[in-house]
């Protein structure tokens, strides 16, 4: 059963008093489908990511995660539904692939029970679905920045969510592990009917893998709809102050080439 | 640990061979009248009302084994346990490998207190270990207080220790200095270093049920311990709630820290290095290193006591600074073999 996940009006800031960084932005997301969320750097994209996991806790609006406001959900009952990949993690020294994974399975342990068959059938299958089955027994920190992604993916594939959220997951990868995490995304998709929700910092990546688009830009959605719909001269000026030229490849995917940014307003005026 | 144990029990100012010290430990005077084992062990008080056989009158040897050194031991065991279990409990919510019990200002509380009371009021003295203990909590308390702001962080907790930590111990020095009594002074630097001069069966029922009930919370929360160890955002995302858990752990090792100062002063380093030999050795899953520093703790501690106790014999000087003095070779060790201090 797939999961529906969306956001109601909400209000997000870091302190109470402080300016909201996210206002009154309502998200519905396509459940089984991959939603990618882009924008420029500060235009609330993380922002609204964390707020639909919970790390945020909206100053208005809610979180309704198949008909709840997950504020009343139990944490693990969250976070049996819900698992998170964060964009930087930092694994205790010494720790193996497999016991990270196996952290992925404490919302389904309680207090002193020991592990069960169950939980080591999904570690197996969360480290055979992210590719990294031979590494299981590696120290995490000998592991290259990709496969170190991989490896704190398959944790978060051990919860068995039904919702994921990735936040920047491929940003600090080189071209390779970046695509390796993406086909790990899409596979997942296709085998786990996973609900999957990604901040991108690539355009070209995000149009390439997901179904739907949400562009942000100062705490507001400005458009929203599949890529080919999103991927625009004007949306790219609007959104991301950039000139770009769009292309088709010879695959029928739609591509971007940033040329540079558009000139600032005050600047244009200057010229008049 | 066996070792030191053996060479605590039989060496000493009062001398005797290894046969009579055995012959004293394992005197059936003893062991043959669970009265005399539970007056030691419970305190006369308790046991008098019993009606338990008291058992023959005890030789020399067995009274100075059994009243001097056996207690000695068993203090020094339960410190190093707590010190231990506080310091990997603290490295862990933390994440911080050089933080040490005394991290959150549960010393520089306890210090602070101890020195107002002796100071100012010295005929409180008696009550030194509760009034240093609930000083220590009290500072603990504050520190928690001062990093909150909707919550903690490590950094912060960290930061709000340190602040309380210094302006404790300009306090406390300050204290010192006024002090119109030089032997008070004396006392309470030897008692600051940390010393097991004088601890006796009374030291022993005071720590023992602290300590058990810390060493069941520690277990308990091994497997909290690992998953903070992930970051807030990765633990919290797995369903731990963060402040409550971080909470709670704080507390059991501000327990041992202050179990531990209470009968002992404040021993330094041991906290701190002995989560590193066990991470050394084991890795980083708590549930062992927690089970390690049950052992390792005791071992370093006695082993440590034994030192402060003969290398200068009959004059005895406060164990905290051979701990100080093996820490911090130990972390030159550490330091110069592979850059192993972590962040």
């Amino acid at each position: 059963m797939s999961a529906m996940l969306r956001g109601e009006t909400l209000t997000v800031g870091y302190h109470k008093h402080a300016a909201p960084i996210l206002e009154a932005q309502s998200i519905s997301l396509k459940s089984n489908g991959i939603t990618a969320l882009i924008g420029p750097n500060g235009s609330g994209k993380s922002t609204l990511l964390r707020t639909l996991g919970r790390q945020l806790h909206p100053q208005a609006g809610h979180v309704v995660l198949d008909g709840q406001d997950v504020a009343r959900l139990p944490a693990r009952d969250l976070a049996r539904t819900l698992g998170i990949l964060f964009q930087e993690n930092t694994a205790p020294g010494g720790l193996t692939v497999e016991a990270l994974a196996y952290h992925g399975r404490h919302p389904h342990r309680r207090m002193f029970q020991d592990l069960t068959p169950e939980d080591h059938a999904a570690v197996d299958r969360a480290l055979g679905l992210a590719g990294i089955s031979d590494l299981r027994h590696r120290n995490i920190s000998h592991l290259s920045g990709g496969q170190r992604q991989l490896a704190w993916l398959a944790m978060v594939l051990a919860q068995a969510p039904r919702v994921l959220l990735l936040d920047e997951p491929t940003t600090f990868l080189d071209l390779r592990h970046q695509l390796e995490v993406m086909e790990v995304v899409t596979r997942l998709r296709e085998e786990m009917a996973l609900t999957v929700v990604m901040v991108l910092h690539d355009i070209n990546q995000a149009v390439r893998f997901a179904d739907e688009i949400f562009a942000l830009r100062e705490g507001r959605i400005v458009a929203h709809g599949p890529p080919s719909q999103i991927l625009t001269r004007a949306l790219l000026r609007d959104v991301f102050g950039i000139e770009a030229e769009i292309t088709q490849l010879s695959d029928g995917a739609l591509v971007c080439v940033p040329l540079r940014p558009t000139p600032k307003m005050e600047e244009l005026s200057d010229a008049i | 640990m066996v070792a030191s144990a053996i060479v605590q029990t039989v060496a000493g100012s009062y001398e005797m061979t290894v046969g009579q010290a055995l012959s004293a430990l394992f005197d059936p005077d003893v062991w043959a009248h669970p009265g005399v084992l539970l007056r030691f062990l419970l305190g006369d008080e308790v046991v008098r009302g019993w009606g338990l056989d008291a058992g023959e009158p005890l030789a020399t040897t067995t009274l100075i084994v059994w009243n001097i050194r056996v207690p000695r031991l068993l203090v020094s065991g339960l410190v190093g346990i707590n010190l231990a279990l506080s310091g990997t409990i603290f490295q862990a919510i933390t994440r911080n490998d050089l933080a040490s019990p005394y991290l959150l200002g549960v010393s520089s509380g306890a210090g602070l207190a101890a020195v107002v009371v002796l100071v100012i009021h010295p005929g409180l003295g008696v009550h030194l270990p509760l009034i240093a203990s609930l000083g220590g909590v009290a500072a603990f308390l504050i520190v928690y207080a001062l990093a909150w702001r909707g919550g903690t962080t490590p950094s912060r907790l960290i930061l709000a220790g340190v602040i309380v930590g210094t302006i404790a111990g300009s306090i406390q020095t300050g204290l010192l200095l006024m002090a119109p009594d030089l032997a008070v002074v004396r006392d309470i630097l030897a008692w600051i270093t940390g010393s097991f001069t004088g601890v006796g069966w009374i030291h022993v029922r005071m720590a023992l049920p602290w300590t058990l009930l810390v060493v069941a919370l520690s277990l308990a929360g091994s497997r909290y311990l690992d998953l903070l160890m992930l970051g807030d955002g990765t633990a919290s995302s797995l369903g731990v709630r963060i402040e409550r858990t971080r909470f709670l752990l704080a507390t059991a090792a501000i327990l041992a820290a202050a179990t531990s100062i209470a009968v002992a002063g404040q021993i330094a380093f041991v906290g701190l290095i002995v989560p590193h030999i066990a991470r050394n050795l084991l890795g980083t899953a708590h549930r062992p290193l927690l089970l390690a520093c049950i052992v390792v703790g005791p071992a370093l501690l006695m082993s440590a006591d034994t030192v402060a106790r003969l290398a200068l014999s009959p004059i005895q000087f406060p164990v905290g600074l051979v701990t100080g003095v093996l820490g911090g070779g130990y972390f030159l060790y550490l330091m110069r073999r592979r850059g192993e201090v972590r962040r």
